[in-house]
């Protein structure tokens, strides 16, 4: 307990996050007082500015794109990969448990090979 | 009185879930009371203990049913018979994430299980789910062992299945149940290995006489690999989604500490009966650890991938519980591979340990800010009334606190500095990639598409404009969820800000509890 210090350093690994929160505080109230000074002051809430826009889309449901499209690249690029992998999260038990015997069952030959 | 603490951390919350059917009949406040106090209580104990055990290394023993319970010195013992309990460091630092993360789940609990007189089974159960992990991290003994096992998976499956809004929970309760049945019918199978070839339940005992013969090897993996099961880790993970997703929000947060105390078990069981490094005639550390770090790296990346996809809120959320498993296997697998090797332990001393001390943090770390993400995932299902993102946005307009609460969760989890998830993240990269450069770079890769994951999660649901008709349940946050959630972002937050001190004051002497030998 007498070595206790707020960073954290342990064989070469140093990191101080009051540092890091005493920088961090310190450019946003840098970033407030510039933007005080020179940023443009025409913003209204009671006009169309805060509505979204969003190629003529009225709906306000619309507006939003859905959770399912987002990433839709990465599941189309891997594909093949969570084609496989949904097809083992079936909910069947019995392919659950199958894993856990395939294991052991590796494991066994490992031990039995005198590799483990 | 201090002498007795092991026993009472276990009889207290035991004798309370028998007494809570009468207690009910007094009275619904006097019930949630006494349960409160329990759940005080125990951390109290906990916590009262820390200068003992973690600041002075001091190991508590305690001889169930002995006059003396900490005169006879169980090693000592020629041929111990009686159940032992034990706690070091490591019991200990385990002991108080079940017990802070129990506290915080009792306390949502209060306002988001329908307060009834059925509630008392649902905290009878939470009780017993307490019981089950407090009693297994502190048992010396392998049958005692097994029998809290138990006591955690049945009570575990009951409140899986417990009454909800949602959709199918009694199917995933009984295939909770299910699992855990044939998990620890492996396990007992290990261990009447071990008690064939050693006659006694006793770890220290059975550790030291270990012969490290085939018999005790096979014992071995009926033992660990069961375990691994049961903490989520890969290919045997499946039905961590399948469970998580339909169990309560507190109860989820629960089993994430739950499997956390069957990862306790795997490192456990790994050291303290099986670790003999310098031994002639031992295991194979490096094969025993590039298992567990093959198991590690597997849940890591394919935990995180299959959240990347989810439009399940609370499935998105288990699938990273798998994958942070893979961070905590990563570390001690690291550690166990150079446990052993031939440089007399300059490896292991240089980063090994390293390796180990961030493994078994980010285990206090992930049960604070996962609960804290389960916790938060009930406030956003029953708003919506559904777990579809798909059909959420929106909520920050409404609820201010659970968004941030949120923000704090999912930074923690991405290992964005400066809250406790970086800070054992920071350890594990940096101590990995003296090991192998590649490991650590898929950790960091896997940290990144977690943080794409989240983002999707606070994108759809939190963010876009307010949509009161699509709210179910209009009614205001209640105190008791925010306390809960309160509670956990309070830790996250303080153990990110200070990691040394909970390092040096509970981590490390979980680490040299293992490690002893060495």
């Amino acid at each position: 307990m007498n070595n206790v210090h707020f960073s954290l350093d342990i064989t070469g690994i140093f990191w101080n996050p009051i540092a890091l929160v005493i920088i961090f505080a310190a450019i946003m109230i840098l970033i407030f007082i510039w933007g005080r000074i020179s940023f443009n002051r025409d913003y209204n809430e009671k006009t169309a500015q805060v509505k979204p826009f969003n190629s003529g889309n009225v709906e306000e449901i619309d507006y939003n794109v859905q959770s399912s499209n987002l990433y839709w690249g990465f599941r189309r690029a891997l594909s093949g990969f969570y084609t496989r992998m949904i097809e083992y999260h079936d909910g069947d038990l019995n392919n659950y448990l199958k894993w856990m015997v395939i294991i052991v069952a590796l494991c066994l030959l490992l031990v039995s090979g005198g590799f483990l | 009185m201090i002498k007795h603490i092991p026993i009472l951390l276990i009889a207290i919350p035991l004798l309370a879930a028998f007494m809570l059917p009468i207690i009910g009949r007094i009275g619904i406040k006097v019930r949630d009371l006494v349960v409160l106090m329990v759940l005080l209580t125990v951390n109290f104990l906990l916590f009262y203990i820390i200068p003992e055990v973690a600041l002075n290394g001091k190991v508590m023993y305690y001889v169930v049913g002995a006059v003396d319970p900490s005169a006879l010195h169980p090693e000592s013992l020629g041929f111990p018979i009686r159940i032992v309990l034990k706690i070091d460091g490591f019991s200990l630092f385990m002991g108080i994430i079940s017990a802070v993360v129990a506290l915080s789940a009792f306390l949502y609990s209060q306002s988001y299980i329908k307060n009834d007189e059925r509630k008392s089974y649902y905290q009878i159960l939470l009780m017993l789910m307490l019981v089950g992990m407090l009693g297994l991290e502190l048992t010396n003994d392998l049958f005692n062992f097994f029998v809290f096992m138990e006591v955690l998976s049945i009570s575990c499956a009951a409140l899986v299945a417990y009454n909800t809004e949602e959709r199918h929970p009694p199917y995933a309760g009984y295939k909770y149940m299910l699992i855990s049945a044939i998990a620890t019918s492996f396990l007992l199978l290990g261990i009447g290995f071990c008690y064939a070839q050693y006659g006694s339940f006793n770890m220290d005992y059975i550790h030291s006489k270990m012969q490290h013969n085939l018999i005790d090897k096979m014992a071995m993996i009926f033992m660990i690999i069961p375990l691994a099961m049961k903490a989520g880790a890969i290919p045997m993970h499946m039905w961590v989604p399948d469970t998580y997703s339909e169990a309560p929000a507190p109860v989820t947060a629960m089993l994430v500490t739950a499997s956390q105390a069957s990862l306790y078990a795997l490192f456990r069981f790994s050291f303290s009966l099986y670790g003999n490094p310098v031994s002639s005639v031992s295991i194979n550390y490096n094969t025993l650890g590039w298992i567990i770090i093959t198991l590690g790296v597997l849940s890591m990346f394919i935990g995180v991938t299959m959240a990347l996809v989810q439009h399940d809120v609370k499935r998105l959320m288990a699938f990273h519980a798998v994958s942070q498993t893979g961070y905590m296997l990563l570390g001690v697998g690291v550690g166990i591979a150079v446990y052993a090797a031939a440089d007399g332990g300059s490896s292991f001393n240089a980063y090994g340990k390293v390796a180990m001390t961030g493994g078994i943090f980010h285990i206090m770390n992930h049960a604070f800010y996962k609960g804290l993400l389960f916790l938060t995932s009930g406030v956003i299902v029953r708003r919506f009334g559904t777990r579809n993102l798909d059909k959420m946005i929106g909520l920050a307009h409404r609820d201010t606190f659970t968004a941030v609460a949120f923000i704090i969760g999912a930074m923690a989890i991405a290992g964005i500095p400066p809250f406790n998830g970086f800070a054992s993240k920071i350890l594990i990269y940096e101590s990995v990639y003296k090991f192998s450069p590649l490991l650590s770079v898929i950790a960091m890769f896997v940290s990144v598409l977690t943080l794409a994951s989240f983002v999707k999660v606070f994108y759809s649901a939190f963010l876009g404009p307010r949509r009161d008709d699509l709210i179910v349940d209009k009614s205001p946050l209640p105190f008791g969820m925010k306390a809960g959630m309160g509670i956990l972002c309070v830790l996250v937050v303080l153990l990110g800000l200070f990691p040394d001190v909970v390092i040096e004051t509970l981590v490390k002497p979980a680490v040299s509890a293992l490690v002893t030998i060495r």
